[in-house]
């Protein structure tokens, strides 16, 4: 399984709020695509699959991760 | 009146962003993954912007070109990456302070597209309520999912009167201002196709200069389809041969 994690995003930011997936858990997903739309206090951004294969969500929609936290794993 | 120069992160030689009207060195925040490890990344912000001081008495592009350029400290030319106003910024920057600038990526320069949107730029400075914010906000992207909840409220609570005026008079000045020179550095265009604050126009580009355009993108490109953008600054910056 290949982590997807939220990625450093500058000095200041720590956290980051999960939008919406734009997959659904268990879908196949290309490498590349994007999967996920996340947001900071002032900028909201998708995020490309690190790698292809199944989605396994493990942030939800509208809860908060750490930078560096587990998003999801794709295998 | 001063700008404000912060590390966002990265490692290698530097790059400074200077970011559009109403935003901040946040606004980077999509590009930072795809940039860092080619690059120390420094966002200089505009004054009347993020951490910066007040406006200059000259607010218009050339006279933030001008503390912008105390502000960067570059002991050598370093590439610029800049967004709308800060696009126009960072093309006097090139042409008022030779040897500061070796490169310049510039997503919707301000004043090289179409009419800008007159009522986003006189509106921000005036806007009193978050729901108000929020619906003038909703026209710098090409879909809502890329504006931030709460965006609106947090614009409304960091309005000061200074900045307000500030940010009015800078609004003013770069309506009435004339479009950049070319500089005499290698210029890369980025726009988002969709872009309805300052919409791209091929007719209104300097002579033998043409846009890529970002499919899918209204005025904020570089977070709308952030890896397209990456991947354009790469190619422009550090897959090209230097020059």
């Amino acid at each position: 399984m290949t982590p997807f994690v939220v990625p450093q995003l500058g000095n200041e930011v720590e956290e980051a709020e999960v939008n919406e997936w734009l997959k659904a858990d268990g879908e196949m997903v290309e490498e590349g695509e994007p999967i996920v739309n996340i947001s900071t206090t002032k900028m909201a951004m998708d995020l490309d699959a690190p790698a292809s294969g199944v989605l396994k969500i493990v942030v939800e929609e509208g809860e908060i991760a750490k930078v560096g936290a587990t998003l999801a794993e794709i295998g | 009146m001063s700008a404000y120069r912060a590390f966002l992160g990265g490692a290698g030689p530097p790059l400074t962003l200077i970011h559009g009207f109403g935003a901040d060195r946040l606004a980077w925040a999509a590009l930072v993954p795809a940039l860092g490890p080619h690059a120390t990344l420094e966002a200089t912000e505009l004054p009347a912007h993020g951490k910066a001081g007040r406006a200059p008495d000259d607010p218009s592009p050339r006279g933030l070109a001008a503390i912008v350029a105390d502000a960067m400290d570059a002991a050598a030319p370093r590439p610029v990456v800049a967004h709308s106003l800060g696009a126009t910024v960072a093309l006097h920057l090139a042409q008022d302070r030779p040897g500061l600038v070796s490169r310049l990526v510039l997503i919707a320069p301000a004043l090289w597209g179409g009419p800008l949107n007159d009522a986003f730029l006189r509106g921000l400075p005036q806007v009193q309520t978050g729901v108000e914010a929020q619906d003038l906000l909703q026209r710098l992207v090409a879909n809502p999912r890329f504006l931030p909840p709460g965006i609106g409220d947090a614009l409304v609570a960091s309005l000061d009167a200074a900045r307000r005026a500030d940010w009015a008079r800078i609004a003013d000045a770069l309506l009435a201002a004339a479009p950049p020179p070319v500089p005499d550095v290698p210029v890369t265009v980025l726009w988002g196709r969709e872009d309805r604050i300052n919409p791209h126009d091929p007719d209104a580009l300097p002579d033998g200069l043409t846009a890529t355009l970002i499919e899918g993108a209204g005025h904020l490109p570089h977070a709308e389809k952030s890896s397209a953008v990456a991947r354009a600054i790469k190619a422009a910056l550090f897959e090209h041969p230097p020059g």
